[in-house]
């Protein structure tokens, strides 16, 4: 894992001094709501229905012990013994006081950790594959590069106001698990025709309101140019991004507007001028940065494989776990363990303080003190050897996390919803427990399928992307519920199609009950998933199902 | 009618203007604005607005049931004066005391 060297832990030392100093001064009156506001979101303090909402940054997703004790001392101290894991990898905490969050904040501190460019008009956390450094498909460990975005970014002086927020993920797999075509520049590793690994490079993806499936800007960008590139990609957008209406101000819509073609030409002619200079990667550093990141001293383990058949009549939950929540590893017997937090009726991504301590022991012990969040809202040990998988196990089961669930429908993106956010139309959080009690006993039927859903159109629980979505909206004083079917936020990306008028709270299990049953009924075998029979049946039937 | 509603500088939590002039959190003790009484409401909010202690200040619409429990009109506000509908908690309290003297 990176380090902070001493510039980092300086400029977190010295924004907590600034921030409590604000806070102290807000306190007391000298500073006004409307001059406090817009520093307090740049420390990821938020004003939410209930209370404040602090949102804490977890650069790419990785975590150590350290940290996620201290997210669990924070939780308990602070806030009310839970964190909220979310879509941008983040923790988010529900109830902190506005006095108690410089204290916090020093905490953070403490374990290189802090809230800043979590949200405001800036490049926020770069997300990455939750199985980054581990996965067995992976061409390139992609972190050392996020981190180097992560550095050039943090900030940065020319991109503090841009016209609108700015995310940016990377993947190194061809097998794309983070969603970088909907983000505003996605990167995905590449190999050119000289067997010379680089990005490729999509711009202008994104889900609220306008969703769309980023654009390839570039199909390589070597390791050393890819800053210069980014900084130019940064200064188009910066110069040509609409300020004038916060819906249209995204990337995605300067792209849409202006074309693909006219950008890249204004990208390359920026890039042109600055590719040589001080943004230029030496290829010493990207070593020194890739050092941080370097392969556990992996053992001789004495299992290669795990006969999951003879769990499945005398420990059939362990045995689901075992075929839904271990994910391929590129070092021969291991593993990357997925931790669901997403335990049948229970509330996607949270986590209580006494068991994030768990999880920070299970990886101290067993997964080289690696933790990982992952954008579908759960937790990751990245390098698990098969012999303890069952060791893993046995602690999950004691702290309830032990749902073997990863990719079925009750591993559900939510956004918080009007349960807490002040933005949402309806609430999201019911309807996900809902659908996790209803369809418990046939999930493993149904097999992979993911199912998103937000509170309103800003998107935040990816219901575009969702094989199927589901978007809460206020009609008249009543929650209603959109559903979409088709969205797809890997590699094949696709958006997600409105299959006709919302339905109440109460109806949407049933609804759902009625698609899943026209998939099941039509599927071509087990091995046909819903995005699957989708693509080949289309959307009438599945609306036909729906509304008769 | 309406009522007055805010979060509370220090705590977040949501709070309501009461007869007496103080902010507290139940809305049961809120004062409420008929509709022949804009000016009136009006000049509360105005009152309010100058207030630093409060953050996120606007006027609700709410009814009084039969029985005479005060209901907010959207859910939105349901759900504030009452917290989340799913985990159990109960709302943000505020520091050391149920109301803010102001």
């Amino acid at each position: 894992m990176y380090r902070y060297d001493e510039f980092d832990a300086a400029f977190v030392r010295q924004r907590t001094e600034q921030f409590s100093h604000q806070v102290a001064r807000r306190l007391t009156g000298e500073l006004t709501e409307d001059q406090f506001r817009p520093l307090r979101l740049m420390n990821g303090l938020y004003l939410q229905l209930h209370a404040y909402m602090l949102r804490v940054a977890v650069p790419y997703g990785t975590l150590n012990s350290t940290q996620m004790r201290k997210l669990a001392h924070i939780a308990r101290t602070y806030d009310r013994g839970y964190g909220h894991f979310t879509t941008r990898q983040n923790i988010q905490y529900n109830w902190p006081k506005l006095k108690d969050v410089p204290a916090i904040l020093e905490e953070l501190a403490s374990v290189e950790m802090h809230a800043i460019q979590t949200s405001g008009n800036c490049i926020r956390n770069v997300t990455t594959d939750q199985f980054a450094g581990a996965a067995a498909d992976e061409i390139i460990d992609p972190r050392p590069v996020a981190e180097i975005i992560r550095q050039w970014s943090s900030l940065h002086p020319e991109f503090s106001y841009l016209p609108r927020k700015f995310k940016i993920a990377i993947t190194g797999a061809p097998q794309d698990r983070a969603a970088v075509k909907f983000h505003d520049i996605g990167l995905m590793a590449n190999t050119n025709d000289a067997g010379k690994i680089g990005w490729r490079v999509f711009v202008g993806g994104g889900l609220g309101r306008t969703p769309m499936v980023g654009k390839e800007i570039s199909g390589f960008v070597a390791d050393e140019y890819l800053l210069p590139y980014l900084e130019a990609i940064l200064r188009v957008y910066n110069m040509y991004g609409r300020r004038d209406n916060k819906y249209k101000a995204r990337i995605k819509i300067l792209v849409h507007e202006t074309g693909i073609e006219t950008i890249r030409e204004q990208v390359e002619a920026e890039f042109a001028e600055i590719k040589e200079g001080v943004l230029k990667l030496p290829q010493g550093e990207l070593t020194r940065i890739t050092e941080y990141f370097a392969a556990p001293a992996f053992g001789a383990p004495t299992a290669t494989k795990i006969d999951v058949a003879q769990f499945e009549a005398t420990d059939s939950a362990y045995a689901r776990f075992l075929k839904r929540n271990l994910h391929p590893h590129r070092e021969a017997g291991y593993t990357s363990v997925t931790i669901s937090l997403k335990p049948i009726g229970g509330v996607p991504g949270d986590a209580t303080d006494v068991q994030m301590e768990a999880i920070a022991d299970l990886a101290e012990r067993y997964s080289f003190d690696e933790l990982r969040v992952t954008h579908e809202q759960n937790l990751v040990l990245p390098h698990v050897a098969l012999e303890d998988v069952r060791a893993v196990y046995d602690v999950l089961v004691e702290q309830k996390l032990q749902e073997g669930n990863a990719g079925l429908i009750s591993d559900i993106i939510a956004c918080p919803g009007l349960d807490y956010c002040a933005l949402a139309n309806a609430r999201s959080i019911p309807i996900a427990q809902a659908i996790s009690v209803k369809f418990a006993d046939r999930e493993e039927e149904f097999g992979e399928l993911k199912l998103k859903i937000s509170g309103c159109i800003n998107a935040c629980g990816h219901h575009h992307v969702g094989h199927i979505g589901i978007l809460g909206v206020e009609k008249k004083g009543t929650e209603l519920y959109q559903i979409t079917v088709g969205g797809d936020a890997t590699e094949n990306a696709s958006v997600g199609s409105i299959l006709g008028p919302g339905v109440t709270a109460d109806e949407v299990p049933g609804a759902l009950e009625k698609l899943l049953d026209h998939y099941m009924a039509h599927r071509q075998g087990a091995d046909e998933s819903f995005i699957q029979a989708y693509r080949r049946l289309g959307k009438a039937p599945f609306k036909e199902a729906l509304y008769g | 009618m309406n009522a007055i509603t805010a979060n509370e500088l220090i705590s977040g939590a949501v709070v309501y203007l009461y007869e007496n002039g103080d902010f507290g959190v139940d809305l049961q003790q809120a004062k409420l604005f008929g509709a022949d009484e804009a000016g009136a409401l009006e000049t509360a909010l105005g009152k309010a607005a100058a207030i630093s202690r409060l953050v996120s200040l606007e006027e609700i619409d709410v009814e009084v049931s039969e029985t005479g429990v005060v209901w907010a009109n959207r859910l939105r506000e349901q759900i504030k004066a009452n917290g989340p509908t799913v985990g159990g908690f109960a709302r943000q309290s505020l520091e050391g005391a149920d109301h803010v003297s102001l």
